[in-house]
């Protein structure tokens, strides 16, 4: 029994995780030791596993944990995303060392054992256990705000848990069984229909699709960034979007309808969240809404029900697991040395981070769908499925379709906003001794970057073969002459070009004076930031009422929900005044009730 | 029946005052009210038309005479009603001496 890879796989990291929690700040050594140690034998296992697919591990007569394509896949997504944030975690992380590491180990083993999970009540039990270390790894801090947004999460995420318990039991009273693998429902009455959606909605709240998105901006805002990195950002959309795939491909048989939902849903989202990314101040809440905005490409290439679309889909779940981890990491870097994420304050950083500007480039570019980088590859299979989908069961696919290239120029629009307000532009008052950051923070990022390059450079030769096409199970028919190694030569081709007409005209003959406003030096005055150019579109017709919106959180389902439970709550409130007479009455006029129904 | 409605109206207004009124002795007054309903309620059980009082007498027969054990039982809660009272109006002057009102709203802290 112990020698089965898959039990070790969830169990040992749990272990660790909980020995971790016991290790004092003092065994600092020691904790990175295990955590390193743990977390690298678990990439390890987890692609042996991957190589030795199909496994199984059998208890009271059913498949408890069973591995295909899909979840051998996953899993490695997991623990390589767990590896890079625990090398990134030992440079930022000084407080709470060993509660920190525990709570990231046990995550590691619960989603294991998510991504393991045959039976749905194991899934059940391991989905509830990482809403539970995702309260504790955000709230790891303790700050009031950072307690709020995980308060948040844990009320959307349990919430959400509780509609999916219910899913099971309809699913339960339909099969008969809770072995994931015996289910394949067809999408025939109400009651598989509400199955289906009440297992969606976990799904989306884990991943972070509108309406349940509101925690992702808060976690990202307010918790520390390798946590956002870790779970909002990577783990949860792998698992969230390994659950929804899991539900559309093989537990139900999709009809048109359940593939509209999801693709007014996905659609809905991408646009949605990346309008009000436009016009963040703050760096992190800013890249939050863009990991809500993107899921919306995954859930829409799990709508079109095409096998490009689906595979497009589940290639963009990694694709954005990787630039975005990237992205909160060196959003992370330049917090940790700036102290601040405000995007007034920061500018002018790229001459001193050069390593991270150069990763955080990288990914943008990437999440903003430019070729050759990894977006801009799923982006396009995404298209495709849309384009191959159209036809009598999909009659608005233009619109689906011009929602996601409307959100993905969007995308870049406020990419080029972080850009110039972060590194470019002039240099920000107080930001002199900024220094590039140590080797445990900038490893991740360089690998994350070239992770990047690499899957969008190569991406029909290494990513798609050996991860997705084998996890749908189908094959794959690309559409278009769209030759990836050759693109990129012409786009180097064509960037050496520009740098040869641009040395060709000297640049750097310019000088540079002081500028003085009535006789004072007015150096802070000239600098633009870049965050007020976007203010304009806050004032915008249409913009501004969506924004108004936003702003009193209207969109936000837990405030909605709040406010409803809350007015509920007053009036139940208002009923117990306290005095006990008025009981008496309500007493009185039970009885009354009672009374002439049992006379009739 | 039409005593009986007027006994049950007579209630009615003794448990409004119970139960609406905030004064403790507005409240105390409804229990009273309440309470001669009730009493009011049980002899009239007892009476009959044209009936003449229960009192036995040799070489009578007994003829059109009204029930008397609800006046005995009606005699006894009469009594029993008066110790009620007392003993309300002595918890009702306590209260009023721990908290200077006789306002239930505002008696409202519990200690103990």
């Amino acid at each position: 029994m112990l020698n089965n890879p898959l039990l070790l796989l969830v169990s040992v990291p749990i272990a660790a995780g909980i020995l971790c929690l016991f290790l004092p700040d003092r065994l600092k050594a020691v904790t990175r030791l295990l955590v390193f140690a743990v977390t690298s034998a678990s990439l390890a296992g987890s692609v042996y596993v991957f190589i030795k697919k199909p496994l199984y591990w059998q208890c009271c007569g059913s498949n408890v944990f069973l591995v295909d394509n899909l979840s051998a896949f996953i899993g490695m997504g997991i623990a390589l995303f767990a590896l890079l944030t625990a090398i990134y975690s030992f440079g930022f992380i000084e407080k709470s060392f060993g509660r920190y590491f525990g709570y990231v180990l046990m995550t590691l083993g619960s989603s294991f054992g998510v991504a393991f999970a045959n039976d749905l009540l194991v899934l059940l039990t391991f989905w509830g256990f990482l809403g539970g270390t995702l309260y504790l790894l955000v709230n790891i801090q303790g700050t009031d705000k950072a307690s709020a947004a995980a308060k948040k999460a844990l009320i959307v995420i349990g919430g959400t848990d509780a509609v999916m318990l219910f899913g099971i039991a309809l699913i339960w009273n339909i099969t008969g069984t809770f072995s994931m693998d015996k289910i394949n429902l067809s999408l025939d009455g109400p009651t598989a229909y509400i199955a289906f959606l009440c297992l969606a909605i976990a799904a989306f709240a884990k991943a972070g699709v509108m309406p349940f998105h509101s925690w992702v901006p808060d976690v990202a805002e307010d918790g520390p960034t390798p946590v956002t990195a870790y779970l909002p950002a990577s783990l949860d959309k792998l698992l969230g979007i390994y659950l929804l795939s899991r539900v559309a491909l093989h537990m139900f048989v999709m009809n048109a309808v359940s593939n509209t939902i999801l693709l007014a849903v996905g659609a809905v989202t991408i646009i949605f969240a990346v309008v009000i990314a436009l016009v963040q101040h703050n760096m992190k809440r800013l890249l939050g809404y863009h990991a809500v905005s993107q899921v919306g490409y995954m859930v829409l290439g799990i709508g079109t029900g095409t096998a490009i679309g689906i595979a497009g889909g589940l290639f963009h779940m990694l694709n954005h697991a990787i630039y975005k981890s990237c992205l909160f990491l060196s959003g992370g870097n330049v917090e940790k040395k700036a102290g601040t994420a405000d995007l007034a304050k920061l500018g002018g950083l790229a001459k001193y981070m050069p390593v991270t500007f150069a990763c955080f480039m990288v990914a943008s570019l990437s999440i903003s769908g430019i070729p050759p980088f990894n977006g801009f590859v799923s982006k396009w299979m995404i298209y495709q499925g849309i384009i191959e989908s159209a036809g009598a069961n999909n009659p608005a696919w233009a619109l689906w379709l011009a929602c996601a290239m409307f959100g993905s120029a969007l995308t870049l629009a406020s990419f080029m906003k972080l850009l110039h307000t972060i590194f470019l532009g002039r240099q920000a008052k107080g930001l002199k001794d900024v220094r590039e950051v140590g080797f445990s923070m900038s490893f991740p990022i360089i690998v994350l970057g070239g992770l990047c390059l690499i899957f969008g450079v190569f991406a029909f030769k290494i990513p798609i073969p050996l991860f997705i096409a084998p996890s749908i199970g189908a094959g794959i028919a690309y559409l278009g002459i769209w030759k990836s190694v050759i693109a990129t030569i012409l786009i180097i081709v064509g960037i050496l070009a520009g740098l040869l007409i641009y040395l060709r005209f000297k640049p750097g003959q310019f000088r540079t004076v002081k500028s003085f406003v009535g006789g004072e030096e007015a150096d802070d005055l000239g600098r633009v930031s870049g965050v007020e150019f976007y203010d304009t579109i806050k004032d915008m017709k249409g913009f501004k009422t969506l924004y108004k919106k936003e702003e009193t959180k209207s969109f936000d389902i837990y405030e909605v929900a709040s406010k409803g439970t809350f007015s509920f709550s007053k009036l139940l409130q208002w009923l117990h005044n306290g005095i006990l007479p008025t009981y008496l009455v309500w007493c009185l006029m039970g009885m009354i009730v009672l009374f002439f129904l049992l006379m009739k | 029946m039409g005593v009986y409605i007027l006994c049950l109206v007579l209630f009615s207004v003794g448990l409004y005052c119970m139960l609406r009124k905030r004064n403790i002795i507005k409240i105390i007054i409804g229990l009273i009210i309440a309470e001669y309903a009730v009493n009011l309620f049980i002899v009239l059980l007892g009476y009959r038309m044209e009936g003449r009082a229960p009192i036995y007498a040799a070489n009578q027969e007994i003829l059109n005479m009204v029930d008397p054990l609800p006046q005995a039982l009606v005699l006894t809660s009469i009594v029993i009603g008066l110790a009620i009272t007392a003993l309300v109006v002595g918890i009702a002057m306590r209260i009023y001496e721990r908290y200077g009102t006789f306002d239930i709203t505002r008696i409202n802290k519990l200690k103990g």
